[in-house]
Order: structure tokens, then C-alpha cells, then sequence
């Protein structure tokens, strides 16, 4: 039997993407996509998930889609969206109404990011219906009203606390939810039906927001132990890529205003929450809970790579590249997702060499 | 300790509401019986079980012992005589494992209980349930009348499998006598015995005092009563009852008589053979429905063989004294005891193996060669005989030194003689049916000379520890890997607690030297999880200094660590390494570390595996070239990365990173790099450049204690001919040709056809490959003759990781026209 691969694809806006387009390239160089049988997506990680779980099956044209994306940029497309007459409408009254019934509001930018997905192929299927025979995707959100993480995928669609859910779910709304990072976008409020563990029907609003406020790695689903009790999603792997579009530790100042001292604190403890997902594949690789971890990390520090390359693109070059979706220009389009590449074959070579081939 | 016992009863009668009645208590000789009546109505008799009044008493026996030991439980009357587990008909047996079974700090508590429990299971007829196995009858048997060893199973010689008429059988077992001890060494019916005897098959003496002499079995087909007789009238009675009366019990003993006087049996004197008949009924079970023989040994008195003796010698024509014999016969059936021997059963049949379940029974019926027999070999070769090979030879060169004595089993009388020819004599007392043989050869320049000797064996163990025993194994069975046997060679760490075994399958690229190196390669730049520990003991970079000398001065170095440390690690090798040998989704080759240093953390023992290079002979003829898995998977990877960025027609390559290994006539490649940055690529040619490599082949070369360099460069033909245009020979000459260059490079270029070409890149079916070993020559080197080839800067792309700027041709990947440079 041939080993089973999950990938991990980070959060971090276009600088996610980008960085994982490249390590996909080398994944795919290798030919490991085939065993790739589940990829699991935060945020902007979600986004590349999606366009390569439900995209073109040859992998030019799934490339050629997320560049033409990243150059593009979704942002000028989401002001627009968000400021038709029939958008600005629906939004003014539903923020009215959020006012009155402390409910969230019902159209936003982020309905408006649902829509602009939804406007292209991927993101218009069923979350159900990916390209790639035997492949399960996980894209991940959390659920501000309780905390708990919501689980989109291609085999089920679930949140602990309340079951799975029955309604049909777009890939669109999925990575949307994923993606509404919470200092940039505003929360994704949709209702759905339940099933629950007793059998129970119900049908529950859920605020949806970054999946990455926990788990920015999009790895909590892959790690080995878990156990079907608590968690719908787990599986069965003997390998695990985490590809990390972290950026490392870097001097932070001291914001002087309010909305930056808000962003700034709610950054540091994103970076607690990230370091606690890394040293948990320290331990896991540690204690060999499967047969290889490679943890692509786009912070690494560039002296740490096992092999030295001549045009390593370093770690200074790509590490402060913002983490929204403005339209990125060529040369860090391609610095970014070289050096996704360059870490990705390296490493793989280096810890995995048994696969592939 | 009778007081304990008796105020526990009495707490537990005060607060029983008459359950548990204390009725009396006598010490005598040391043993105090308390007398209690239970109340045990209501436990409902069925199955034929026993049948219980409402109340019961019992008789307590508490030793001095208690509560260490539990008390016995009689009974006064013998209304339950003949039930399972009641014996001498009084005698309660509550506690078959009483070490499991009985807890002290329960005491009399625990005791009711169990009573209770018992007397439940009694009533319900459930003490032997069906399916389990059935424990067997007892017969109170004595070393002093000798003991049997029972290996032979009976199988079908039963009567009682088949449902014929056949309810008694008779059978001989043919036996071997050491002192008191017997041996059953195969049974035999009495024409198997006869035609033996007339072929002159039997031999009544053996080597070393053994006598050998046939004893008759009798097989019935009813059990009898639980507890055994203890006359021979009681017996002969039971026997008659089920089909075999005194006169036919008396003919069987005197035919063994006459047997045995035939082969010339010693039956007289202190070393006469005893007079003794086995017996087999139908008690034992372990498996639901199959019912196996239970046999017991009866050992005659001396006046029951002196009666059998002279019932044989009597001639039929004498009819009164004849008849006199046979009347004194039937008198002595009627009042001698009867003697049980003890029986120690190995019949497969109802016995089981200790080691159930153990990785090591896949040794079981192997033959096995060890080579070296110290620290690391004794042990081995010890467990492979319990572990129940086939065969097992040992080599070692060696003598026994006193030094060894305290970690290596050896003993003081064996200093000065072979290693080998000690360890095979100690454990060919192990087992009675298999000798060890041994060789005190030298295994370099003797053993492994002639390879075809060694390939009888499935499973060779080189526990030398030295590098050339390695070396030798691995060019002896260069040639012949299909048929060489699984090889495991294994080592250890400076101190004893950390070790590591290789295993290589038949038909493995290599054996220990080439997997050690491996691993010393894969742990060197970043160690998978719980090797690093072990490569550092093991592959210490740089080399340990400090190395420990038994005998400074007059002894090679060797390691620390004491009998325990050597054998523990020795045991723990073996098991890992032959479960590795078990399994079924083993790699041809694989690493076991085993580290049993206190300060171990996470998982144990590690295991890494790697699959065949491929293996290519070099087109001189003097080399083998080996690709490994890794490597190949990274040619794979560029080209298929040249294909994505480049188009499919690029060129690309890169160099190898390996060694020459001049012992085996090896170039080895562990792994490769693609095209440095400053690289020109195009359709018609691959010009390497330098930017970085140097610091690649030092990084690697560092990391891995120069076991990897620069072995030579790799290029492809995509689409093309494997084989070097006037081009790629003067590239490589250059290389071979430059200054503090290496001495011989390997070129190395992969091709083929459309199909094959394809099939490469998209399935990982194998590309044409073209490998030849270039040797230095000075004098060709030429100057100006490999001057770059530039050309204008569209025509070529760069090497490296960089996406061409700007758009490919159209379908380059699909390009016809462009003419290769050959």
C-alpha cells in the first residue's frame, strides 16, 4: 500500500497561498499528490486547498488559476462587491438589525468574499465534490458564539458541540468562513441544520471567523491520537506535511493607537497559538507518532536548511510580506513560492527520503 | 499463625447470622483443624454435578504457614469421592494455582469464597467445563520410582478417535534410560517392534550409560475413576471393567519381558531397567472435542517383575507349574501397591510453548550459522537453541581468556580451548535432539572463501563485530544476493547499552558494511526520532579518542559493560531484528537500534528501512554502480521540475554525491543535486556550473564524516540516446582533469525513447540509464577546449530554482525539430 500523506496548508493570506502554491510545485515534482488523502486548509491555506481539491485536474492549469488569482488580489474586488447597491442595502439593514438584536450582521465583506469565490469554479461546487479521486479536504473555521472549531470537508461537515451539518455547503462559504481573519474581516453568519451525536436534529446560527484563531497551521485535524469521540475528523496517516506560512520571530514596536494596540495583542497571541501547534510537531516527530513529519516553515532560519542552495531565497526577503489579499507583484509572487519549493524538496529529501521516487 | 485464622472465622461467623458456624478447634502436631458447617442450601444440583444438604461441614486445616499458604479443605465423608478435583475422596482441591489464585491478605475470607465458589461450580457440575482443558486425574506418584519424559504424540494411535469396536490398545514405548530418569522416544505397535528387532534395529546400550528398552502402553478408552488406584487389585479391576481382564494385563507385561530379553535389555542388577507399564486414557483436553491421552507410569515392584520374569521362563509343556506361576501371578495382582511413577509431559500434543506469541519462533525449524561467539554471539546462538532451530553451527577463531568470564558464558575450565567448540559442546546439552556444531576457521580468509557452503543456511548471523567479517560478507555475496540467506549482523555501542542490527533479506543490495553505512549517512545530518543517541555512540564524528583497552598494550579495544548489559542487549538485537525477519511488509534492507542506556527517552527500538538500488554495471566493466532509492527519487524530481518550468526537451542535471568504495569495486550514490544556478540549459546540451557546489560536497562530506562526496555528475537525454555525445566526455574530462579534482568521476546520463522517456517521468518506471567510470588522465585535458558554450541568452535557461521570465515556445514539451548534439 502506498504511504498516505496529509498536507497542512497554513493561514497567512496571499503570503499562505503563495507560499503553498510553491510547496505544492515541489510535492508535485516529487509525485506525491497522488498520496496526498487529506488536505486540510486555514484561512488563505484554505483557499489553496480548495482550488487544488476542487480545481483542474492537471496541475499547469490548477497553477496557472492560483497565480492568476494572487496577481489579481481579491480586495478591490471585495470593496465592490460589498458597495453594489444591492450589497451596500442589504448590509446597511442588516447591521441595523445586528445593532438591535446583538444577532451578527447578515451581509458583509465577507459575504461579499463568499460571493466573489463563488463567481469562480472551484468555488461555486458542493463541498462535496473534489476533483482528485480519494482525497478528503478539511477547511477549518471557528464559531465565535462557542468557541468551537467548525470543520467543513468533502466527507463530512461538522462542529463538535452541535453534530454535523446536514445543509449543502459551497466550497465558496467554506474557504469564506475560513478565511474572515478577524482584524481584516468581519464574522460569517449562517444557520444550519444539525444532527447531533444523539440523533437529534437542530438548527443552530454559527458566527464563522478565521480558522486559524487556534490552530493557524490547520493542523489540530491530522495530528495522530485523537479520537473519534470527540472529534469527527480523524484519519489515519503515515505521513504529515505541514506547510507553515508563519513568519518567525521578528522586533515588534509598540502600536500607539488604540486599533493597532488591539491588532498588536491579538497578533502576539496568534504567535502563542502557532508556537504551541509547532513544538506539537516537535513532539510528535519526537515520539515517531507517524512515520515522518515535514514542517515547511517559511520563518525557518535560513542556516537551519540541511543542505545549503546557492539562491535560497531568504527568510528576510519574504518573512514581512503582508498577510492580506492585495494583488501581489511577480517578483514576490515567485520569491515567496520559491521558497516555499526550495524548503519543501529539501526538507522532504532530507527527512522523508523513502518517499516518492 | 492458627490464632489469625481462627479469629478471622470467628469475625466472620459473628456477623454470618448463622451462615458460617465455628464448631470446634484441635491442634495437633503443629496443625490446627477448625471445624465449620456452612449453610449451603439453595445451590441447585445439575449435570451429574454434587449434591449438597442444606448444611455442609468442613474440615480447615491451618499450617503454621498461613496466611502465606492457604489452608486445605477435607471433607469427613465420602459422598463426593470420584468428583473432579476431589482427592484421596475427602480432599477439596480449591486451588489449582494457588501463586494467582490465593491471596494471604484475604485470608479465611478469601478461603469462604473460594469454598463457596467451588462448592457452586461442584453442584452445577461445572468444575471441568466443556472447551477448557480438562485437568487431568491425579495419581500419587513419587521420584523414588524414577520419572518419565513424554515427547511423542499419540495422535491417532489412540483407540478412542475412531468409533470401531477397538476400545483397548496396546503400543510399546521405546524408551531411554539415564539413572532413574525415562525417556519416551517414539511409540510402536508389536509388529513395528518385531520387524525392528529382526532388522537388528534395537540396541539395548548406548553411549554414556544409556540403556534403551521398550515398555508397553496401554491405551482404554474410559477414564478412570478421578482419583487413580492405589492397589493393583483396584487397577487390574478398572482395567477388566473396560476390557482388558488380569490374564491379558499379566500377557502384556510378560511380552515386554520377552521383548526386552531379545535385544538384550539388562533386567537384572543395580542397572536393570525397571519393570514399569504406561497407561493411557482419555483426560486430557484443549480443544473443545478432541480428547488426548493422559498416560500414567506404573512402576511393578520387585516382586511383580520377579513373577512377569518367571511367568515368560515358565514353558508351556510344564502345565501345573505353569499354572502355579500363573495363580502366584494373579495373588501378587491382588495385594501389591501400586507405584506411580512421576511423568513430565513434552508431547506437542497437550503441551504448549512458553515462547507462544514471541517473534523468536520464527526461528523454529531454521538453520542458523552464527559467526562469532562472544558478547554478542553466545547469547544468540544460546536463544536460537531455545527458540527451537533446526540446526545450528558456530565459528569462531577464538580462545577462551579470563577476562571474558565475567561477561561471556563461559566457565573457568574452558580458558585456553576454542570459543567456538566450548559454546557448541554447553549447548548441545540444551535440547536432547539437537547438536551444535562449530568451526574454529578464520571467517575472513577461511569461511567466507567458499560462499556455496553458506547458502544451505536461511539465516546467518554475524555477531563478530569486525568490520573486515563485514567487508568479507559483503563481496561474498555480491554476486549471489538472490540467493544469499537473511543476514543479520549486529554491534554494539561503547558501553553496552546502546546497539544496533542490520537485517538484509536474499536478494538485498547489501548486507551489514552497506546498511551501516546508510544509516551512518541518514542519522548524520538530521536523525529521525530516537536515532541520535545511537549515531552518536555508534558513529561518534569526530572518531572517539578514548577507546578502552582490556590488556593495554596487547589487546584490541573493545567495549564496556557486564554479563547483564551484554546479554540484555544481545536478546534485545535478536528478538528486534528477527521480528523484522517475521514480518511481512519488511524493506529488503533494514536498521534496529535498541538503547537500553536509563536516560533513554521516546520510542524504542527505532527501525529504518531502505529499498534496492538499482544496480548498474559500469560500462569498463570494473565498477558497480549502485543508485539508492532516495537518489533516484531526487533525479526523478529535477527532471520532472525541468519538465514543469523548462519544458520537457531541457536537458538538466547535476552532480552525485556518494563514494567509491575500492573494496567492493562500488561507486556508490546516495544522493544528487540539480543544476546549480549559473547552470546553461538547453535542448542540445547541459554545461554544470559551480555557483554552490562546492559548498554542497563540504556540507555533505562534513555532516557525514566524509563517508559522501563528489562521485561524478548526472545529466539527461530526454527523449534521446543514453549515452554521451563528444560534448559530455569533454565535460567530464575537465572534471576528472582538474586540479584537486577527484582522481575518477562517474558519468552518468539518463535517456530513452517516447514511452520509456514518459513512462520515467509520469509512472517511475526506470529511464535508460548510461553510467561509465572516467579516470583521470592529465595529459587530455586541453586548454580552451570545454570553454562555456554561450550563446545568445535566449537559446539557454539557468539552472537553479528560478521560473524563467517571460513565456516558454510554444509546447516545448512537445518540440519537434530540435537536433540533439549527436
Amino acid at each position: 500500500m502506498s504511504p498516505r500523506i496529509g498536507l497542512a496548508l497554513s493561514g497567512g493570506g496571499f503570503r499562505a497561498t503563495a507560499f503553498g502554491l510553491g510547496s505544492l510545485r515541489a510535492l508535485h515534482d516529487r509525485n506525491l499528490l497522488p498520496q496526498v488523502t487529506v488536505v486540510s486548509g486555514i484561512s488563505g491555506g484554505s483557499l489553496l486547498a480548495a482550488m487544488w481539491a476542487y480545481g483542474p485536474e492537471r496541475f499547469d492549469e490548477f497553477d496557472d488559476s492560483v497565480t492568476t488569482l494572487l496577481r489579481g488580489g481579491l480586495q478591490t474586488e471585495l470593496a465592490r462587491r460589498a458597495f453594489t447597491p444591492r450589497a451596500a442595502g442589504r448590509a446597511i439593514a442588516s447591521a441595523v438589525r445586528a445593532l438591535a438584536s446583538k444577532e451578527g450582521r447578515s451581509y458583509s465583506r465577507t459575504d461579499a468574499l463568499v460571493d466573489a469565490l463563488s463567481s469562480r469554479n472551484f468555488g461555486a461546487k458542493l463541498i462535496t465534490d473534489v476533483t482528485h479521486a480519494g482525497i478528503e479536504t478539511v477547511i477549518s473555521s471557528t464559531d465565535m458564539r462557542t468557541g468551537n472549531a467548525v470543520r467543513f470537508g468533502s466527507a463530512l461537515s461538522a462542529s463538535s458541540p452541535f453534530g454535523t451539518i446536514l445543509d449543502e455547503v459551497t466550497v465558496a462559504e467554506a474557504v469564506a468562513a475560513s478565511a474572515a481573519f478577524p482584524v481584516l474581516l468581519p464574522a460569517l453568519c449562517r444557520s444550519y441544520e444539525f444532527l447531533g451525536r444523539d440523533g437529534d436534529r437542530r438548527s443552530e446560527r454559527l458566527s464563522l471567523t478565521d480558522g486559524g484563531v487556534y490552530d493557524n497551521l490547520g493542523l489540530a485535524p491530522l495530528l495522530p491520537g485523537r479520537s473519534t469521540k470527540y472529534s469527527s475528523h480523524v484519519f489515519d496517516l503515515d505521513y504529515i506535511v505541514a506547510v507553515d506560512a508563519g513568519r518567525g520571530r521578528t522586533e515588534r514596536s509598540a502600536a500607539r493607537f488604540m486599533a493597532g494596540r488591539l491588532a498588536q495583542s491579538f497578533d502576539i497571541t496568534h504567535t502563542k497559538s502557532q508556537d504551541s501547534a509547532r513544538s506539537r510537531i516537535h513532539l510528535a516527530r519526537e515520539h515517531a507518532e507517524v512515520k515522518g513529519i515535514v514542517h515547511v516553515y517559511l520563518g525557518m532560519r535560513d542556516e537551519r536548511l540541511p543542505m545549503p542552495l546557492a539562491d535560497l531565497v531568504p527568510r528576510a526577503r519574504v518573512q514581512n510580506y503582508p498577510t492580506n489579499f492585495a494583488p501581489m507583484r511577480d517578483v514576490d509572487l515567485d520569491a515567496i513560492a520559491i521558497r516555499g519549493e526550495q524548503l519543501t524538496r529539501t526538507l522532504l529529501n532530507n527527512y522523508t527520503p523513502d518517499l516518492g521516487g | 499463625m492458627s490464632e489469625l485464622a481462627q479469629r478471622q472465622l470467628t469475625e466472620l461467623a459473628e456477623i454470618s447470622d448463622g451462615a458460617i458456624q465455628l464448631l470446634g478447634t484441635v491442634t495437633e502436631s503443629g496443625l490446627t483443624t477448625l471445624t465449620v458447617s456452612l449453610d449451603t442450601s439453595g445451590i441447585e444440583t445439575a449435570n451429574g454435578g454434587i449434591r449438597l444438604r442444606a448444611r455442609e461441614r468442613f474440615e480447615i486445616i491451618v499450617g503454621p504457614s498461613f496466611p502465606d499458604l492457604h489452608p486445605d479443605v477435607n471433607v469427613a465423608h465420602r459422598r463426593w469421592a470420584g468428583t473432579p478435583h476431589v482427592q484421596w475422596g475427602r480432599h477439596l482441591c480449591l486451588y489449582a494455582a494457588p501463586s494467582v489464585e490465593w491471596n494471604p491478605a484475604d485470608g479465611m475470607r478469601g478461603l469462604i469464597a473460594r469454598l463457596n465458589l467451588w462448592l457452586q461450580r461442584a453442584a452445577a457440575g461445572e468444575l471441568d467445563p466443556a472447551g477448557r482443558p480438562l485437568h487431568p486425574p491425579v495419581a500419587y506418584h513419587s521420584y523414588k520410582h524414577g520419572w518419565v519424559v513424554v515427547r511423542p504424540d499419540l495422535g491417532d494411535l489412540v483407540p478412542w478417535t475412531n468409533a470401531g469396536p477397538e476400545r483397548v490398545k496396546l503400543l510399546y514405548a521405546w524408551c531411554a534410560k539415564r539413572g532413574k530418569r525415562i525417556d519416551v522416544l517414539e511409540w510402536l505397535t508389536r509388529q513395528q517392534i518385531i520387524d525392528r528387532l529382526v532388522a537388528d534395529d534395537l540396541r539395548a546400550q548406548g553411549e554414556n550409560g544409556v540403556a534403551y528398552f521398550a515398555a508397553p502402553l496401554v491405551l482404554i478408552s474410559d477414564t478412570l475413576e478421578m482419583e487413580y488406584p492405589t492397589t493393583a487389585a483396584l487397577l487390574a479391576g478398572a482395567l477388566d471393567t473396560y476390557g482388558l481382564n488380569r490374564d491379558e494385563l499379566l500377557r502384556v507385561l510378560v511380552n515386554a519381558r520377552i521383548i526386552n530379553k531379545a535385544i538384550g535389555v539388562t533386567l537384572e542388577g543395580d542397572d536393570a531397567v525397571p519393570a514399569m507399564m504406561l497407561l493411557g486414557t482419555p483426560a486430557r483436553r484443549l480443544e473443545p472435542g478432541v480428547l488426548l491421552a493422559h498416560i500414567t507410569a506404573w512402576h511393578l515392584d520387585d516382586l511383580g517383575a520377579d513373577i512377569t520374569d518367571l511367568l515368560q521362563e515358565v514353558s508351556p509343556e510344564h502345565v501345573e507349574l505353569a499354572a502355579r506361576v500363573r495363580k502366584l501371578a494373579h495373588d501378587w495382582l491382588g495385594f501389591a501397591r501400586l507405584q506411580w511413577m512421576v511423568i513430565h509431559e513434552a508431547r506437542p500434543e497437550v503441551t504448549r510453548r512458553r515462547d507462544a506469541g514471541s517473534p523468536l519462533q520464527w526461528l523454529a525449524g531454521k538453520r542458523v550459522l552464527v559467526l562469532g561467539c562472544g558478547a554478542l554471539g553466545a547469547p544468540i546462538a544460546e536463544q536460537c537453541i531455545r527458540a527451537g532451530v533446526a540446526q545450528l553451527h558456530v565459528i569462531d577463531k577464538g580462545a577462551v581468556t579470563p577476562g571474558i568470564l565475567l561477561r561471556q558464558p563461559y566457565e573457568d575450565a574452558d580458558i585456553g580451548y576454542n570459543k567456538a567448540e566450548r559454546l557448541a559442546t554447553r549447548l548441545s546439552r540444551i535440547r536432547h535432539d539437537l547438536t551444535v556444531t562449530s568451526s574454529s576457521a578464520n571467517i575472513v580468509t577461511g569461511t567466507l572463501t567458499d560462499p556455496a557452503d553458506l547458502l544451505q543456511y536461511d539465516l546467518i548471523v554475524d555477531a563478530t563485530a569486525d568490520i573486515g567479517v563485514r567487508v568479507g560478507i559483503e563481496r561474498a555475496r555480491g554476486a549471489i544476493r538472490a540467493e544469499w540467506p537473511a543476514t543479520i549482523s549486529a554491534l554494539f555501542g561503547h558501553t553496552a547499552q546502546r546497539g544496533v542490527a542490520t537485517i538484509s533479506l536474499p536478494g538485498a543490495t547489501g548486507s551489514g558494511h552497506d546498511i551501516l553505512r546508510r544509516l551512518s549517512i541518514d542519522t548524520a545530518i538530521t536523525a529521525p526520532a530516537g536515532w541520535k543517541d545511537l549515531a552518536d555512540d555508534l558513529f561518534p564524528n569526530p572518531p572517539r579518542t578514548e577507546r578502552f583497552f582490556p590488556e593495554p598494550g596487547c589487546s584490541a579495544p573493545t567495549f564496556t559493560g557486564s554479563a547483564a548489559e551484554t546479554a540484555a542487549l544481545a536478546s534485545a538485537l535478536l528478538v528486534s531484528a528477527v521480528s523484522v525477519l517475521a514480518s511481512t511488509d519488511a524493506e529488503p534492507m533494514t536498521a534496529i537500534g535498541c538503547d537500553l542506556s536509563p536516560e533513554v527517552r521516546g520510542p524504542r527500538p527505532v527501525r529504518l528501512g531502505w529499498r534496492n538500488d538499482v544496480i548498474l554495471p559500469d560500462k569498463t566493466g570494473n565498477y558497480e554502480v549502485r543508485i539508492n532509492a532516495r537518489a533516484l527519487a531526487e533525479l526523478r524530481t529535477e527532471t520532472r521540475r525541468g519538465r514543469r518550468v523548462r519544458g520537457g526537451r531541457i536537458e538538466t542535471g547535476g552532480m552525485l554525491l556518494g563514494s567509491f568504495d575500492e573494496a567492493t569495486q562500488t561507486v556508490l550514490i546516495d544522493t544528487v543535486a540539480g543544476p546549480s544556478p549559473d547552470s546553461h540549459l538547453s535542448a542540445a546540451y547541459f554545461d554544470h556550473g559551480t555557483e554552490g557546489t562546492q559548498e554542497i560536497v563540504t556540507s555533505l562530506s562534513t555532516a557525514t564524516a566524509n563517508r559522501v562526496g563528489f562521485v561524478g555528475m548526472w545529466h539527461t537525454h530526454p527523449y534521446g540516446v543514453a549515452s554521451p555525445s563528444d560534448r559530455d566526455e569533454e565535460g567530464m574530462a575537465d572534471i576528472v582533469a582538474m586540479d584537486g579534482g577527484s582522481r575518477r568521476a562517474l558519468m552518468l546520463i539518463l535517456g530513452g525513447n517516447a514511452p520509456i522517456w514518459e513512462g520515467w517521468l509520469d509512472s517511475g518506471t526506470l529511464p535508460n540509464i548510461y553510467a561509465r567510470v572516467i579516470n583521470r588522465n592529465p595529459a587530455s585535458r586541453q586548454e580552451g577546449m570545454v570553454a562555456p558554450f554561450l550563446t545568445s541568452s535566449g537559446a539557454w535557461f539557468p539552472g537553479g530554482y528560478t521560473y524563467p521570465t517571460g513565456q516558454f515556445p510554444t509546447g516545448a514539451g512537445e518540440r519537434a525539430g530540435i537536433g540533439r548534439d549527436q
